[in-house]
């Protein structure tokens, strides 16, 4: 082929730590033949180890260049971040400091040689910081029962209970919001009147026969409720915009009793004054007692709305930070596995 | 509702101008005749639109009927059970295979289409090899004349069958269109992911699809069979799998799932039987007969197309 430049695009995601040693030896073959490569890679490990120069990009624009001396960890970690965080958000304000939800040995299938355990205390949100591909979601949906867990133990309030499907979570109060609600998390086809109350059917009907007077009466409140915009409930889901629609997945939760709410990516994609609304409705459902859990790779998330910060890299939990020990800085060491 | 009013536009239009060219189309015994044939096959082809709801297919109903037409003849005729008792054994088998049907698309996760393609040629095979591909019947219908009837009389000058469909038909409207089972039917059909990621058990709700289209194939098989009179296994129930999902997607059944109503499939399971009334009254050579049905059909989804695509090009609401 003759190749003169070679891009390699996150190479050793899915390698073994032998198949990237392999690798890693080819790159410096072809260094030596002259081959110009650059090397996209969020493993800081890797790109101390072969690279000559590093670019750090930060939302999009080049946020500086090491050459070879430079290049350690700590410079690389503080490009890539570095921003100040607005007012906009509430920078954590409660939570207690029991456990509530208990998160023992939890294996997901994607990475079962790294079992995670950790705590969800009521009143808190505990954010969830990681690089993408962390692990993060996939620990979400085991603890939702969307992708069973390999094994793992999950208390309520001291209780155990057992999670097979989302079904059992949702009998146990615990819901999630999923990253993409357009998939996951709705049913666009459907009016918004049957994406709330699909979860819990049986409350709005009698002998197996739905009552849509009993579901719309419902739907109404809780559009009333999250202000929702919409023209009415049976507007289908597809025909509202981002936020709207998340709300309508919070919609769906808070006509239950939710004990523990997880979010994927609770903003992604959604304007600026929903975002603060669904924070403001994240806090007050942590102010009446509910544990949170907030999965987000939006640094200014992280720190702006959690009360505690577990990070995860390469399916493990590599830390748990306190609000007055929690940093960018801090974050972003721990996200990429020191 | 609109889809299913223009087929039942096309339905109207159609009854209207044959009878204007044959008005032998109205003489009571065509119009009688018309509705048993309705009769037998709505029943099967609202059990095929709950699966094609699910956003599945099943390709096995007709060679169902073979074999519950020879294993009702052996039942009634060879081993004289009671008729009540034969009936019972017939839909329970044909409900069992359902279920089977359901188990391996949810469980062993294998495509619809490949499970029931399997399930035709399997149990056409069989109910050959068990007839000893022998033509079957019921002779004179000796002790379970009742049981005939049902298929081949009629209540008030109204065909059993028919008065059978309208039954089914109200039960399975409430189901469908009432019922916590048809939401979840719509929910699983429109996008699994996000049903269970509602908690709703996907799995059992389309596996129980299947089991309804086989226990409502099986009443048709037993109307269908008597209806006959004699089950010849290489050909009996031909194609009908075929008659009841066209009738499906005529009546405004998505084949991806999520879309359907009961009325739609009855006014699509109507349309097709006097499409083939159509061909015997005015004289078409029989063997047109595909043809004219294949075409109705074909121009009937083209039209469908074409107005969704309209509506599409409107802005959204």
């Amino acid at each position: 082929m003759n190749a003169r430049i070679v891009i390699m695009d996150e190479p050793t995601s899915s390698l073994t730590l032998t198949e990237t040693g392999q690798l890693l030896s080819v790159i410096a073959d072809l260094r030596t033949e002259g081959v110009s490569i650059i090397y996209i890679s969020h493993r800081l490990g890797e790109i101390k180890q072969i690279a000559d120069r590093v670019v750090v990009l930060r939302d999009g624009k080049n946020a500086g260049t090491l050459e070879r001396p430079d290049i350690h960890h700590d410079n690389i970690v503080k490009l890539m971040v570095g921003r100040d965080i607005e007012k906009f958000y509430s920078h954590g304000s409660g939570g207690g400091s029991t456990a509530f939800a208990e998160i023992r040995e939890l294996r997901t299938s994607r990475y079962a040689g790294t079992p995670i355990s950790f705590d969800v205390r009521k009143g808190e949100i505990l954010g969830i910081a990681g690089l993408v591909g962390a692990g993060r979601s996939e620990a979400a949906q085991a603890i939702f029962g969307v992708d069973a867990a390999e094994e793992g133990k999950i208390s309520l309030d001291g209780k155990r209970v057992d999670i097979r499907s989302a079904r059992d979570a949702i009998r146990h109060g615990i819901y999630l919001v999923p990253e993409d609600r357009r998939i996951a998390g709705l049913i666009v086809d459907l009016p918004i009147r049957e994406n709330i109350t699909l979860p819990a059917l049986s409350r709005y009907s009698s002998a197996g026969l739905i009552s849509k007077e009993r579901e719309s009466k419902r739907a109404r409140e809780m559009c009333d409720r999250l202000g929702v915009k919409a023209p009415s409930t049976e507007t289908r889901a597809a025909n509202l915009s981002g936020g709207n629609q998340q709300k309508v997945v919070l919609a769906k939760w808070l006509s239950l009793d939710p004990r523990l709410l997880i979010f994927d990516e609770p903003t992604r994609g959604i304007d600026v004054g929903a975002k603060a609304e669904i924070y403001q409705l994240m806090r007050d459902l942590a102010a009446s007692g509910v544990a949170i859990m907030m999965i987000s790779s939006d640094m200014e998330e992280i720190l702006g709305e959690s009360d505690r910060i577990a990070v995860m890299h390469e399916g493990a939990i590599t830390g748990i930070l306190d609000r007055a020990e929690a940093s960018e800085e801090a974050i972003m060491k721990l996200a990429v596995g020191h | 509702m609109r889809k299913e009013l223009g087929t039942f536009v096309l339905l109207v239009v159609l009854c209207v101008a044959l009878a204007i060219l044959n008005p032998s189309f109205l003489a009571s015994a065509n119009l009688q005749n018309l509705a048993r044939l309705i009769g037998i096959y709505g029943i099967f082809s609202i059990g095929l639109g709950v699966v094609i709801i699910t956003g599945g297919i099943d390709l096995s109903v007709g060679s169902v009927f073979a074999l519950l037409g020879v294993l009702l003849s052996i039942f009634l005729v060879g081993w004289h059970l009671p008729a009540a008792l034969a009936v019972l054994a017939v839909v329970a088998i044909s409900t069992s295979l359902g279920l089977i049907n359901g188990f391996l698309i949810t469980k062993v996760r294998i495509q619809p289409f490949i499970v029931t393609l399997c399930g035709l040629l399997f149990y056409r095979g069989l109910a050959r090899f068990i007839a000893d591909d022998e033509t079957k019947g019921f002779g004179s219908a000796e002790g379970f004349e009742t049981l005939q009837s049902m298929a081949t009389g009629s209540l008030l000058g109204v065909p059993t069958p028919f008065i059978i469909l309208i039954l089914i038909s109200i039960v399975m409207w409430v189901v469908i269109h009432r019922s916590v089972y048809g939401r979840y039917l719509f929910a699983v059909g429109r996008n699994e992911v996000a049903a269970r990621y509602s908690g709703v058990n996907a799995d059992r709700i389309t596996a129980g699809a299947y089991v309804v289209c086989g226990l409502l194939a099986g009443f048709a098989g037993v109307l269908l069979s008597f209806y006959t009179n004699s089950i010849s296994p290489s050909s009996h129930g031909n194609f009908y799998e075929l008659y009841g999902i066209a009738a499906a997607v005529l009546g405004g059944c998505s084949l991806r799932g999520g879309e359907g109503s009961v009325i739609g499939i009855l006014i699509g399971t109507a349309l097709l039987q006097v499409l083939q009334n159509l061909v015997n009254l005015l004289g078409i050579p029989s063997s047109l007969n595909f043809a004219v049905m294949g075409a109705v059909i074909l121009i009937g989804v083209i039209v469908d197309q074409l107005l969704r695509q309209r509506k599409m090009a409107q802005p959204a609401a």
